[in-house]
């Protein structure tokens, strides 16, 4: 075995094609298969060659076992003599060829492998080199055929031909194999032309896609960096303003302690007017810091979700109790999240649905989860005040409100953090919702 | 100043603004009438409470409201078809160049103004649309 792998690298560093090609087109596989001819055809050959021999011998026509022997020689050299260019390797193995079919010819006629060797080596040609060498071959197979027709018409050679044949059944004989050889050419033509053009279309197609894929690793790329610029940008700004915000909020605190009621009527509802307005802009501030450190440098983990909701309900315990809300709680299921920030997606939606609860009736909760194929339905559903269609995207955007403070508060950043989370874990939220008739959000995490 | 506008519309959910151009319009203005939706001002002008202020003269409307939008609200207004028209300023803290492209192209828009409303600003006001 040892050999014989020694003997196919010397073969295939002879014959392979060393330009690289580009595209892997017909050409290439072309001088693959040369390689493949050469490097089995050596070994094989001699199936014909010891028997050949034994009998041109006992046959007493020992010039013909030389000249077997002679083009097996001459098969070893194209495969293992180096520095030869690899269409004189081609045109070499052809010409042997076509020698030892004049060979058999002769010396056994049309009884022996002659007329079998033309054809063999108009196929061999249309498969190493292409159609219009097949094409070639063909003719040259014709111009030899009547080569022999002359031959054996003016009786030129004493040889096996001439004693079998009169011209008129050499011509029948031999025009078979023009014709086979022709059918077969323009056969293997339709066939390769065919896979040239396949391949030449996935060529095209696979430069296209990758041409597209770079483009967009780069588009990907520009995308990242701009977004951590904007994160890190909307980061350092709140924190930043929060310093400022703190003394303004720090001093209002001792005027209104030392001096409230010492100053007029108007003074203490100023004062009162800048106290919330401070502690608004705080929380704005502190909801968009938040916001921007959603899934900050944190890993997802294998997380139980009842107790994740089980968490939420211990941290609204007090809201549940003080609006009377009845919180039924599905079974979840043990999911990979981001735990900080699935609990509080729950936590802002299940306040959500207690906090707009429609007067004059408890609130009623229903939290669920769904399997679908490759991903969990989450749903929180209420009986509240409900949601306009016109606002089912609206109430997502951060600072977006639908109510005025008055009446609702809080800072318009909730659901825009819901939004985010679920974004975080590859997931959509929505929401299903009538004015007066209750809200469903719902949102999709695809299981890892 | 010897102009006296009757009865201005506030359209604005902060209730601090409002204090504030409550103030500030004092002065000027005879009535001043309130709303912190745009849901709200739609509703005041469809079905006046106030005898004095049935159809504000100037109204002064934010932009960024809870649920409809001052944008929103120019949209409803048009369909009321009120007796006579209200000058309507919008009165913003955006600095968005694209708003003020915007509001130029809404024939009812007046004008686009940034907040904090100041004396400066309404006696403007006042000296371009209400001096005849």
């Amino acid at each position: 075995m040892k050999w014989w792998i020694v003997y196919q690298n010397i073969v295939k560093s002879n014959t392979l094609d060393q330009a690289s090609h580009t595209l892997r087109g017909l050409d290439f596989w072309r001088n693959i298969l040369f390689t493949n001819i050469i490097m089995y055809l050596l070994p094989v050959s001699f199936i014909a060659l010891i028997p050949g021999v034994i009998m041109s011998f006992s046959s007493n026509i020992p010039l013909l076992g030389v000249y077997d022997m002679l083009a097996v020689l001459m098969f070893a050299a194209i495969g293992l003599v180096p520095n030869i260019t690899l269409l004189v390797r081609k045109w070499l193995f052809v010409l042997t060829l076509y020698f030892i079919t004049v060979v058999l010819l002769i010396y056994l006629g049309s009884f022996g492998p002659g007329l079998l060797y033309f054809l063999a080596i108009t196929i061999f040609i249309s498969l190493i080199f292409g159609t219009r060498q097949g094409y070639i071959s063909v003719g040259l197979n014709t111009f030899l055929c009547l080569g022999f027709a002359v031959v054996i018409h003016f009786q030129v050679l004493e040889v096996k031909l001439v004693n079998i044949y009169s011209i008129g059944s050499w011509i029948a004989v031999s025009s078979n194999l023009i014709f086979l050889g022709l059918v077969i050419v323009a056969s293997l033509d339709l066939l390769f032309s065919g896979l040239q053009a396949t391949i030449e279309k996935e060529d095209h197609l696979q430069t296209r896609l990758k041409a597209e894929g770079v483009a967009l690793e780069k588009m990907v790329n520009v995308l990242q960096t701009k977004n951590q610029e904007l994160e890190q940008f909307a980061y350092i700004a709140s924190h930043d303003l929060q310093e400022p915000l703190q003394t303004v909020s720090s001093f209002t605190i001792l005027l209104e302690k030392q001096y409230q009621g010492q100053l007029d009527q108007t003074a203490d509802v100023y004062l009162n007017y800048i106290s919330q307005s401070v502690s608004r802009m705080q929380a704005l501030i502190s909801g968009l810091l938040d916001y921007a450190r959603i899934g900050h440098e944190k890993q997802p983990e294998l997380v139980n979700c009842n107790d994740i909701l089980k968490a939420v309900m211990d941290d609204l315990d007090a809201t549940i109790k003080a609006s009377n809300a009845n919180i039924k709680l599905g079974h979840f299921p043990t999911i990979e999240v981001y735990p900080v920030e699935f609990k509080q997606l729950f936590q802002n939606l299940v306040s959500n649905a207690i906090k707009f609860r429609k007067e004059g009736i408890f609130p009623e909760i229903s939290i669920t989860a769904a399997e679908e194929q490759s991903s969990w339905v989450f749903s929180v559903a209420d009986n509240g005040i409900g949601i306009d269609k016109v606002f089912y995207e609206k109430i997502f955007v951060i600072y977006q409100r639908l109510h005025p403070r008055s009446k609702y508060e809080g800072t318009g950043i909730g659901l825009a953090h819901c939004k985010k989370i679920v974004e975080l874990h590859g997931g959509k939220i929505w929401v299903e919702s009538e004015p007066n008739a209750g809200s469903i959000f719902y949102f999709r995490i695809p299981k890892k | 100043m010897d102009t006296k506008i009757n009865c201005v519309l506030l359209v604005d959910d902060d209730e601090i603004t409002n204090y504030l151009n409550k103030l500030t319009l004092a002065h000027v203005a005879s009535n001043v009438e309130v709303a912190e939706t745009a849901m709200d001002a739609l509703r005041k002008l469809e079905c006046p409470e106030n005898k004095n202020c049935e159809i504000p003269d100037l109204i002064l409307l934010d932009l960024n409201m809870p649920g409809l939008t001052g944008w929103d609200f120019i949209n409803e207004y048009k369909k009321l078809n009120l007796n006579s028209n209200p000058v309507i300023i919008v009165l913003t803290t955006s600095t968005n160049p694209d708003e003020a492209k915007r509001a130029s192209t809404i024939s009812e828009i007046a004008g686009l103004r940034s907040k904090p409303l100041t004396f400066e600003m309404i006696n403007e006001i006042i000296h371009q649309h209400f001096t005849s």
